[in-house]
């Protein structure tokens, strides 16, 4: 599910302290774009996406933990598909689909698709599926959770 | 700092050393259970599925943590990279008090007796190491009759044909169907098959003071708020610590087993949870940590008498590392199947396990357990179903709850070639060196599974679905939780690593009581016969002299 590092924890720490512009938070503009990739992965309908789930929230709080190890991938990563397509957020969003589904595969992306099931599907407790949203719509909210169901 | 020896202290407090420790303690001898990891309690964990054993994208919940582990591993192009304990590669068993047992779905399986005899069964098979165990179903199953009842399993006794003799039933009767179940019973028995309710050591009704099972569906990866499940962290190791003879001692990690000059076992070294370097003396040494751990262990353990390290005089040691090639089917219907009762796994059948032409061995086939809604959405897909976007989302809508998974443990014929070994530059956050892995599946592993996917899929269409598509294992080496062959059993000291009573060939008082006996892996969840060979191996220490008897 997600890549094997060839980066020593102890390593990998060093090279992360010498990422500027990654803390726990991504800045306005670069947070405006995650959400855009992230809506597209989970886009809303007569459920939330992935924004009203708050999966740029998961994001963040697992980057300052767990996730730490893929911040430079993220850094990397979003300044070449922001310099690759500079007018991305300004395309109607049936464009942008259509610009995802026409690029091939793209490490920065997947890394993205995983990021973003992990906030919409996975445990509020992470810091995503806000409301439930995920476990709503596909109607099991009740078997979920911190394990307070007792009985069919 | 050397401490006053005791009889035997045992590494691991898992499913195999749990039950060495009780049965010991019980007999009046003075034990020392050594775990690398801490009790943990379910408040700890919840059912936070991220970061749980069956998924390990936020850390593993029961250990080893990331900060202080590390393997190494080679990929399929040769390269060996550094993996860490939430990494899929690492191959990971639970680091916790309960070890795996903690964690696990608790299915509690009888090998069958040609498990035990798959050279005799099957013949010699060119670039695999398949041998017959040096024990017989027969010898083992009383052992399991003990487990089944000191752990507390839940089953229905003679429901599955192709089981070896027992003498004794199940303690409970098993958990109820659930809505898979339901439609899979009928199902099988149209197209000839014998299925039957999987024995599990989950409590169906109270028992031995531990509630009845809830039905949440959360087993496999999560530890039990309920305490149903009967891991060794509420069965065994509270009655071994309940006798007064028995320590645990958590978060110590042992380096090395300790001989003496006459090569014999005197103790091992442990770091404690200070990070200061222990020396506990023992009569008896019994290495239960894990099939890549003992190993690591065993090889770690080098003097002038065991060069190679102990148990190791003709590198064994290490070799034959086995897991299961998974294989199975997901089946699409009409109508609902999903109804979250747990353990969602409840339906299993034998039918497959043997007797398949042009075939070595195969697998058990069942149900499968819980479906983490992320997992559902980044694995459960038909080839060529969309990976993102709005598609996917309706995907997993639709088909949630109509869908159900079934699989098999493939038993995987061993392969001299797929081994754990010292990395020779790599170490841990103790400065201990770890192990790297390498190896991959004999093609005969990759059959099996096609064949046993094919027969999922069969019984999901007798079943009903609409839409069927397999799922196939990968050619990498396995392990994982059902981690076994590291330190078989053989009949004679020519090779292997350890006797037919589970006692290292050239350390006469030192013993193995965990998956790195065994001689192969059955087409099973393995930890019943973990279990089973640990209270037959605890006769065997009992009856060695190595300890005056007490009353």
């Amino acid at each position: 599910m997600h890549s094997m590092s060839d980066l020593g924890r102890r390593e990998f720490v060093v090279l992360a302290t010498a990422a500027p512009a990654f803390g726990a938070r991504f800045d306005g503009e670069d947070a405006r774009w995650i959400e855009a990739l992230m809506e597209q992965i989970v886009p809303e309908d007569d459920v939330a996406g992935a924004k009203k789930a708050g999966c740029l929230s998961y994001l963040e709080v697992q980057l300052a933990g767990p996730l730490k190890r893929f911040a430079l991938d993220y850094e990397q990563g979003l300044r070449e598909f922001r310099s690759k397509y500079p007018k991305f957020l300004e395309m109607s969003f049936a464009d942008q689909t259509g610009l995802l589904e026409g690029m091939g595969r793209n490490a920065f992306f997947e890394m993205l698709i995983d990021h973003t099931m992990q906030g919409f599907y996975g445990s509020p407790e992470h810091g995503g599926n806000r409301g439930e949203a995920s476990w709503k719509m596909m109607g099991i909210e009740k078997y979920m959770g911190g394990g307070h169901w007792h009985g069919a | 700092m050397a401490l006053d020896p005791v009889d035997v202290v045992i590494v691991g407090a898992g499913g195999g050393g749990g039950i060495v420790a009780k049965q010991l303690a019980e007999a009046g001898w003075r034990v020392v259970l050594l775990e690398r990891g801490r009790t943990q309690n379910f408040s700890e964990t919840g059912h936070y599925e991220l970061r749980s054993q069956r998924t390990t994208v936020l850390g593993n919940a029961f250990g080893p943590d990331d900060e202080r582990h590390v393997r190494v591993r080679q990929t399929d192009g040769g390269e060996w990279v550094k993996v860490l304990p939430s990494d899929g590669g690492y191959n990971n068993i639970a680091a916790v008090v309960g070890g795996g047992t903690l964690s696990y779905g608790a299915m509690a399986w009888r090998f069958l007796p040609k498990d035990f005899r798959m050279r005799s069964t099957y013949g010699a098979l060119t670039g695999s190491t398949l041998e017959d165990w040096p024990v017989s179903y027969e010898d083992l199953a009383a052992y399991y009759e003990k487990a089944e009842w000191e752990l507390g399993v839940s089953g229905k006794a003679g429901a599955n044909p192709f089981e070896g003799p027992r003498g004794k039933g199940y303690p409970m009767p098993p958990l109820p169907f659930n809505r898979e179940a339901s439609v899979l019973a009928p199902a099988g028995r149209k197209i000839g098959m014998h299925p039957f309710p999987i024995p599990m050591a989950i409590n169906s009704v109270p028992y031995e003071g531990r509630g009845a099972c809830i039905q949440c569906p959360h087993c496999v990866g999560f530890s039990c708020e309920v305490d149903a499940k009967g891991s060794t962290a509420v069965t065994v190791i509270p009655r071994a610590l309940a006798t007064g003879n028995c320590e645990l001692r958590t978060e110590c990690v042992v380096s090395e087993v300790l001989t003496d000059e006459k090569g014999r076992a005197r103790g091992v070294a442990y770091f404690d949870r200070e990070g200061k370097l222990v020396e506990q003396g023992a009569k008896v040494v019994v290495v239960a940590a894990s099939a890549t751990e003992t190993a690591r262990l065993l090889l770690n353990s080098k003097t002038k008498l065991h060069p190679h390290g102990l148990g190791n005089r003709h590198d064994w040691v290490g070799r034959n590392l086995q897991g299961h090639a998974y294989s199975g089917a997901f089946g699409l219907f009409d109508q609902e199947v999903w109804d979250g009762v747990g353990p969602a796994a409840r339906i299993a059948a034998c039918d497959f396990n043997h007797g398949n032409e042009g075939i070595v061995g195969g697998a058990m086939l069942a149900n499968e357990f819980i479906r983490m809604p992320y997992l559902f959405a980044r694995s459960v897909r038909p080839p060529g179903a969309a990976r993102w976007g709005k598609a996917h989302k309706d995907w997993q809508r639709k088909w949630y709850k109509r869908s159900m998974g079934i699989k098999g443990p493939v038993q995987e014929v061993p392969r001299w070639e797929n081994r754990v070994e010292i990395d020779p530059r790599v170490k841990d956050a103790w400065g201990i060196p770890t192990v790297r892995l390498s190896g991959a599946k004999h093609a005969s592993d990759l059959k099996t599974g096609k064949f046993v996917a094919g027969k999922a899929a069969a019984w999901l269409r007798a079943a009903g679905a609409i839409e069927v598509f397999e799922t196939l294992p990968g050619r990498g080496v396995s392990g994982g939780q059902h981690q076994a062959g590291t330190a078989r059993m053989s009949k004679d000291a020519k090779s292997e690593a350890v006797d037919a009573d589970c006692r290292v060939w050239d350390v006469e008082n030192l013993y193995i009581a965990d998956g790195s006996v065994h001689v192969t892996n059955g087409g099973f969840n393995p930890s019943l016969t973990i279990q089973a060979l640990a209270y037959r191996t605890n006769e065997k220490i009992l009856a060695s002299g190595h300890i005056p008897k007490r009353q």
